[in-house]
Parts: C-alpha cells; sequence; structure tokens
C-alpha cells in the first residue's frame, strides 16, 4: 500500500512559497485535499510559478500577525486530518537586537503557531490528526545574527513535546521538521552570495541543500499511518550539516 | 506505487530473522526491492523469511552469520552483492538478549560481550559494507537502538550503553561518508510489543511498567508502527536525513 491521503484534509499555513508550498505539493502527490495560506490577496501574486499541484490547492488570505484572523479563515472542508504550520519569518541587518522587531518575529514564528494549533485542536482531535511544526536548525544551535529567529524556533522544539505529551490524550501527534539549508526566501541572503553558498555546501555532508520535495516527503511520511508511534519529535534533515 | 522508493539493486539485513527483523525484510519486500539477510541460528525463520520475500515477488538470500566473525560478515556482503549486482541500503536490526539491572549490579562479562556485540558487531558491518555502498554510488545505513539513549530509564544500561556506541558510529559515518553519498541513521525503539521488548523478564512495577507510565500515547507500540520509520529512513524518500536518530516510541523521550 503506497502512502496515500485520499479525503484527507490537509491545510498548509504558509504554504504560499518555500517550504511550505513543497510540502503541499507532496501532499497533492499523495492526494490530499489541500488547502494553503498565505499574506497576499492571491496565490497569483507569489513570485513562483504555479505548479500543477499548487493548481489544485485552494488558497486563502491569511495574515497572522493578527492572530484573530483564524476566526476569518474560511477552510474549504468541514473537517481537518493534518496541520502544517510552516509559517515564518526573519530579519537581518541586527534589527532582530531591537524589541520591536525581536517582538515581531517571535509572534509570528513561535506564538502564532500556538494559537494555530490551539484554534484547530478540537477538529484534530475528531479526526485523530496530527500537526507538524517547522522548526529549524536554529532550533537546537545560535545564529549569530538573528536571537529572535533562533528564540522563537528553539521554542517550538518544546512546544512540540510539550503539544504532543498534553494531546496524545485527544488522539493528535505533534511532530517537527528542522530543515538544513532549503533555497526559498528566506535564505536567499545565502544561496545568491556565490562564496557564501560554496562555503555551506562544504559545511554539507550530503554536499547538497535540500529541497522543498525533501521536507514534504518528510512531512507525509510523519502524517501517515507508518508514522503513528512518533510523537514529540523534531526531525533534522540537513544532510548531515548539524553533526 | 510502493511506499517508499529504492533504486536498483538488494538491501541488506543484519538480524532479519528476529521479531523485528523479520519485520522489515517483509516490508522491504513489499517496496519492490530484492532482499539478503543474516540470522544467527534460527534456520526455520529464515526459510519463512524467503518465502515471504519470494511471495512479495522479489529475491531473497540469507546466511548465517555470527557478527563477531570479521571475514564471514564480509564474505557475506561479497556474496549479497555478486547475487544482487548493488546494495542500497544496510539495516542494523540484531539485538542480544537482555539483562535488566543497575549497570554496576551486572556480570562484567554480561557487559563485555554486549558491548561486543552491538559495538563490534556493527563496526564489522561497517567495514564490510561501507566500501560496497561506495562503490554502488551511495546508499544508506539504519541501526536499531534503542529510546533510552534519548531519555534513560532505569535498570536498562545494557542496552542503552552499546546502542549509544552504534548511535555514535553512524553519526561518524554520515560525517566521513556523506560525500560519497551514504547516509547513516538510528531508530531508537520504544516499548514495542515484540521482539526485544517481549523478552524482557519484567515483574509488576518493573522495567516494562516503568516505561509505560512515561508514554503519552499511553500503549506499546505495534511492531508494525516500527517498520515504516526504518524502511523510510533506509529508502530515497528520507534522501536528504543523515546523521539523525528518530525514536518510536509514542512520546516517552518527548
Amino acid at each position: 500500500m503506497p502512502i496515500d491521503f485520499n479525503k484527507k484534509n490537509v491545510l498548509v499555513i504558509g504554504g504560499s512559497s518555500g517550504i511550505g508550498r513543497g510540502i503541499a505539493e507532496s501532499f497533492v502527490n499523495y492526494n490530499a485535499n489541500v488547502c494553503i495560506t498565505g499574506t497576499r490577496d492571491s496565490i497569483k501574486d507569489y513570485e513562483e510559478s504555479i505548479s500543477q499541484n499548487i493548481e489544485k490547492c485552494d488558497y486563502r488570505k491569511l495574515d497572522l500577525s493578527d492572530h484573530d484572523n483564524l476566526n476569518n479563515l474560511d477552510l474549504p472542508f468541514n473537517s481537518l486530518d493534518h496541520l502544517i504550520c510552516s509559517q515564518g519569518i526573519v530579519a537581518y541587518k541586527r534589527k532582530e537586537f531591537e524589541m520591536d522587531t525581536f517582538k515581531k518575529v517571535v509572534d509570528l514564528n513561535l506564538n502564532s503557531i500556538m494559537a494555530s494549533c490551539s484554534f484547530f485542536q478540537e477538529k484534530l482531535s475528531q479526526s485523530n490528526g496530527s500537526i507538524i511544526i517547522i522548526g529549524s536548525g536554529a532550533s537546537y544551535h545560535s545564529v549569530k545574527g538573528n536571537p529572535a529567529y533562533s528564540a522563537s524556533k528553539g521554542g517550538l522544539l518544546t512546544l512540540i513535546k510539550t503539544l504532543a505529551e498534553a494531546w496524545a490524550e485527544n488522539n493528535i501527534r505533534v511532530n517537527g521538521i528542522a530543515p538544513g539549508f532549503v533555497a526559498t526566501k528566506l535564505t536567499e541572503v545565502t544561496y545568491k552570495n556565490e562564496k557564501r553558498y560554496e562555503d555551506t555546501l562544504r559545511s554539507i555532508p550530503l554536499g547538497r541543500w535540500g529541497t522543498p520535495n525533501d521536507m514534504g516527503e518528510l512531512a507525509c511520511f510523519l502524517c501517515s499511518d507508518g508514522a503513528s508511534y512518533i510523537t514529540g519529535q523534531m526531525i533534522t534533515s540537513d544532510g548531515g550539516m548539524s553533526l | 506505487m510502493t511506499k517508499y522508493r529504492f533504486s536498483d539493486g538488494a538491501a541488506v539485513v543484519f538480524g532479519g530473522s528476529g521479531g523485528l527483523g523479520t519485520g522489515i525484510v517483509d516490508l522491504l519486500s513489499k517496496c519492490g526491492t530484492d532482499v539478503a539477510f543474516t540470522y544467527l541460528s534460527n534456520e526455520e525463520a529464515a526459510k519463512e523469511n524467503i518465502s515471504k520475500i519470494e511471495s512479495n515477488g522479489q529475491k531473497g538470500f540469507a546466511s548465517s552469520v555470527d557478527l563477531l566473525d570479521v571475514e564471514k560478515v564480509e564474505n557475506f556482503v561479497k556474496s549479497s552483492k555478486k547475487e544482487f549486482g548493488r546494495i542500497h541500503s544496510v539495516i542494523f536490526a540484531t539485538g542480544p538478549f537482555l539483562h535488566i539491572m543497575p549497570i554496576l549490579d551486572a556480570d562484567p562479562e554480561d557487559v563485555y560481550k554486549t558491548l561486543d556485540t552491538d559495538i563490534k558487531g556493527f563496526y564489522h558491518v561497517l567495514r564490510a559494507c561501507v566500501p560496497v555502498l561506495r562503490d554502488g554510488g551511495g546508499g544508506s545505513i539504519t541501526a536499531l537502538t534503542t529510546a533510552a539513549i534519548h531519555k534513560y530509564i532505569s535498570t536498562d544500561g545494557l542496552s542503552s550503553v552499546p546502542k549509544s556506541g552504534v548511535q555514535h558510529l553512524c553519526t561518524a559515518i554520515s560525517r566521513e561518508e556523506g560525500h560519497n553519498g551514504i547516509r547513516a541513521n538510528c531508530v531508537a525503539v520504544g516499548l514495542i510489543a515484540v521482539g526485544l521488548s517481549q523478552e524482557i523478564d519484567s515483574p509488576p512495577g518493573g522495567i516494562l511498567d516503568q516505561w509505560m507510565q512515561q508514554v503519552p500515547l499511553g500503549r506499546a507500540g505495534d511492531p508494525n508502527e516500527l517498520f515504516d520509520t526504518v524502511v523510510f529512513l533506509a529508502s530515497e524518500n528520507a534522501g536528504y536525513i543523515s546523521g539523525q536518530s528518530i525514536p518510536v516510541d509514542g512520546g516517552y523521550s518527548a
């Protein structure tokens, strides 16, 4: 039996671009009904070209800089089987050392994920569902110029463990993915600089950057029946970089 | 479409006739790959495994191999390569009988024996397999360890201490052989209702009861809930995951 999410409803918050988009594509590959969200009015407002799989997804605008916007989210399905939280921002040029920016980044990267998980807890409980939260290598180690990004991603590590333990009795599994380098708009600052990019390649034993599809395959596995005894884990997929 | 993708060639399972190895061999062959495996003494179980592999439409090959005999391990790997042309995945699923007691109460001879079976055994497997994986353009190594590495459980030291060595050997291979396309990962096995867990002699209030109380999902795992993680990590679906240990433990170690 192949992995199959036929008739399963999957919401990918932040599925409009980057890793979230890759995860949405993988779920479509395995026959899920997928809804993706982004902060722009339309999926057409994103630079990435619209693949056949993304065309099959429903798109909803959702700006979680205000958590109350969850109340206005009109999902295309009534039940929910899997929630993927892949929203995230980062601020460069030492902006995250300023408190206003620090708060803004933590509010989106950590607080809005707690808000999203809580908002959908009941629906996920009704379907024996699962949650995937996108962490980072920064969940485990420092990022010199990004205290807010690193602290928020570190916070997700224990949020995953805590929600997994707390909601096990609701039959909700909660896991995370800690991606290494994946080419998205958040990592442009690295891969568009040739020297920086070459430096990263030397630090990755498998000698390549990860792809959104690598993360999508892992997310689909963690949501599948084959992973039904895995909960509370953040799984690193980074080609061995962090070893 | 099979559940997990493999390139041409075969998977090799060390300890393929035990409670867990048998299920891994079965799922691998269901994913459309040939399988070679070792067993220690249970020839009957090995024959049954071969029939299962064949009923899944694949070829099987088995041999009785003591992993402490490095020459026999190397000969087995050579024969497997000759039989199937290429090896794409190596799975280490052996485990000695476990003595449950505080580590300092154990008979030193038992401690040395367990260290040998796990660490020397796995080291022999790596010495024999890594050059073959390199020749084939890369592949995966997946070792079964214990969730007690992530969160210690009292009296389980004879299991978790040697398995920590196995895990770190995987870390070394990930770092040192990654550029050859070789990945190495561990599955940290929690309380699973067959195989090793079943062989543990635990009185009421003993290790199994203590363990169960700390499992958020509130139940022991079914063996089928373990096999998928092993085969997923071995497969191309997990092509960017290397050097990781994934607990399959119902949240015990979280």
